[in-house]
């Protein structure tokens, strides 16, 4: 009787192990046929990453947009303002020069002591006049719009034989590191053989404070100056 | 042989000690008519839901407590206690079993969800396949910011530099445009400049202005530089009209340079103007540089 019952609960237990194992084996087949792979925390990780890139991506289209319009202006301003530099240039390079801050504002360049033409084709017979040239340098930075010089007629001995003359010129434009001639007339006093030698300087260039104006700059000679000899 | 278990089974309830355990009809027969009524209720009607099936082994269970003989049984208290024992085992065991098997159930289930291997399903791969598509538009519109940020700051510091230049040539620049723009309406045009001749040691050069104004002009005089290859001033002078000539409103005006400057290979000009009305104004002013020039 002991054994029966032992037996029978044996099998009891065996049929419900079966039962169960069954019942393990359907539920696992139909969970895991009606697993969403959606739910799954795998995978919403890599949905949220998408999500994230793609939230991002617009972010950066968005500052894309901003920055290309922002960059088309800048470039356009840099179109403008690099035909405008290129134009400044072109007027420096054709009409301006660095100034030689070692030299005078008026660099002498060359001294001519002419005799009147009329007088040689005439071969005399009318008072003789010197038609002293000047050839100068704008070193000024400037535009300089007329200048004059001073300058002493020295004699033979070396004493001023005429202290108080000067050659001018106006009504020009000289740019700067271009030359222009200042003459004069000087009338002869017996001064073939005697020294033209330069003394001052001033020219009338722009005034940087007022471009429609001028201001004067002026300046001396050194004793080593250009002199020439009157014929 | 589930029969003859079953059988035995609510015997042993009955009797707890039969001797047969063979399980016979014969043996069956021993047990009484209510435990015979509850076995054919228990497994005659065969098409049974399991539910049904738990329900009435439950229910037999209860029944048999509850309708326990108390004449058949031994007064012996002990062995009465004994007896209800058993008669517990039976809905509790079935409870206990039911719970286990919701349990694997639940278990079995979970454990099938999570067996499907995410990775490998084609949800999986498509969303996968989406970041990386998603990752690689990402990194091209970061690069396309990058590239941006890159070219703005190309043509900042590219406007930087031109501005340096400009302000380093500003003020020279100034001047120039200055010097080449006319000061006020000329009112003298000149509108044609003549081939010079030469007579003597002087150099005659005609030239045409036009008087612009509503007055007769007594006196009208153009200032002119000459201009050589390099642009330096090689001379300068001015042009009149012969003495005691007037230019009236609006006419063209003839008028000569009369130098000994020989203008061969200079360019010839005009900087300013200087006129005298009849009523005896005088005004002057500076030509821009548009004005008609000769090269000789």
């Amino acid at each position: 009787m002991k054994e029966g019952s032992g037996k029978r609960k044996i099998s009891v237990v065996a049929a419900v192990v079966v039962v169960a194992l069954i019942v393990f084996a359907m539920t696992f087949a139909v969970g895991r046929l009606l697993k969403d792979p959606t739910t799954d925390q795998g995978y919403q990780a890599v949905a949220s990453k998408v999500a994230k890139a793609q939230s991002e991506t617009q972010t950066n289209r968005g500052k894309t947009k901003a920055l290309t319009k922002q960059r088309d202006e800048l470039r356009s301003q840099v179109k403008t303002e690099k035909q405008q530099s290129e134009k400044d240039l072109q007027l420096v390079q054709q009409y301006a020069a660095e100034p030689d801050s070692s030299k005078p504002d008026l660099i002498l360049e060359s001294i001519s002591p002419d005799i009147d033409p009329l007088y040689t084709e005439l071969g005399g017979g009318i008072d003789l006049y010197y038609y002293p040239r000047f050839t100068v340098r704008n070193n000024t930075g400037h535009v300089m719009y007329g200048a004059s010089l001073d300058y002493q007629v020295i004699g033979k001995d070396g004493g001023v034989v005429d202290g108080d003359e000067s050659a001018y010129v106006s009504n020009v434009v000289i740019y700067p590191g271009k030359t222009v001639v200042l003459e004069d007339m000087l009338k002869d006093a017996g001064y073939s053989g005697d020294t033209i030698k330069p003394v001052k300087f001033s020219a009338s260039v722009t005034n940087p404070k007022y471009p429609d104006s001028t201001q004067s700059v002026e300046g001396q000679y050194a004793d080593d100056v250009k002199t020439v000899v009157i014929p | 042989m589930s029969n003859d278990t079953s059988d035995d089974m609510n015997d042993d309830e009955a009797h707890g000690t039969r001797a047969n355990a063979g399980g016979s009809n014969a043996a069956v027969s021993n047990a009484d008519g209510a435990n015979q009524h509850e076995l054919k209720h228990a497994w005659e009607h065969e098409p049974q839901t399991i539910g049904d099936r738990i329900f009435t082994l439950l229910d037999d269970g209860l029944t048999k407590l509850k309708t326990m003989p108390i004449d058949t049984m031994v007064s012996d208290a002990s062995q009465r206690a004994v007896r209800i024992a058993h008669a517990a085992v039976k809905p509790l065991t079935i409870l206990a079993v039911l719970a286990v098997l919701v349990g694997v159930g639940v278990a079995g289930w979970t454990a099938g969800g999570y067996s499907v291997a995410v990775q490998n399903s084609p949800e999986y791969h498509r969303e996968t396949e989406k970041l990386k598509w998603a990752t690689s538009d990402l990194m091209e519109s970061k690069q396309d910011v990058e590239n941006r940020n890159r070219q703005i700051r190309q043509a900042q510091s590219q406007l930087d530099e031109i501005a340096q230049q400009r302000k380093q040539y500003g003020q020279i620049v100034s001047e120039i445009k200055q010097a080449q723009q006319q000061s006020e309406d000329p009112k003298i045009t000149v509108t044609a400049i003549a081939d010079y001749t030469k007579s003597f040691t002087y150099y005659t050069v005609p030239i045409t202005v036009h008087n612009n104004t509503q007055d007769t002009l007594t006196r009208f005089t153009l200032y002119y530089q000459a201009v050589d290859g390099s642009g330096n001033v090689a001379h300068n002078g001015f042009a009149m009209g012969e003495s005691g000539t007037t230019c009236a409103p609006n006419a063209d005006c003839a008028i000569r340079i009369f130098d000994m400057y020989n203008p061969a290979g200079t360019k010839i000009i005009p900087v300013s103007w200087n006129v005298t009305t009849q009523s005896g104004e005088s005004s002057n002013g500076r030509y821009g540089a548009d004005v008609l020039s000769r090269q000789f």
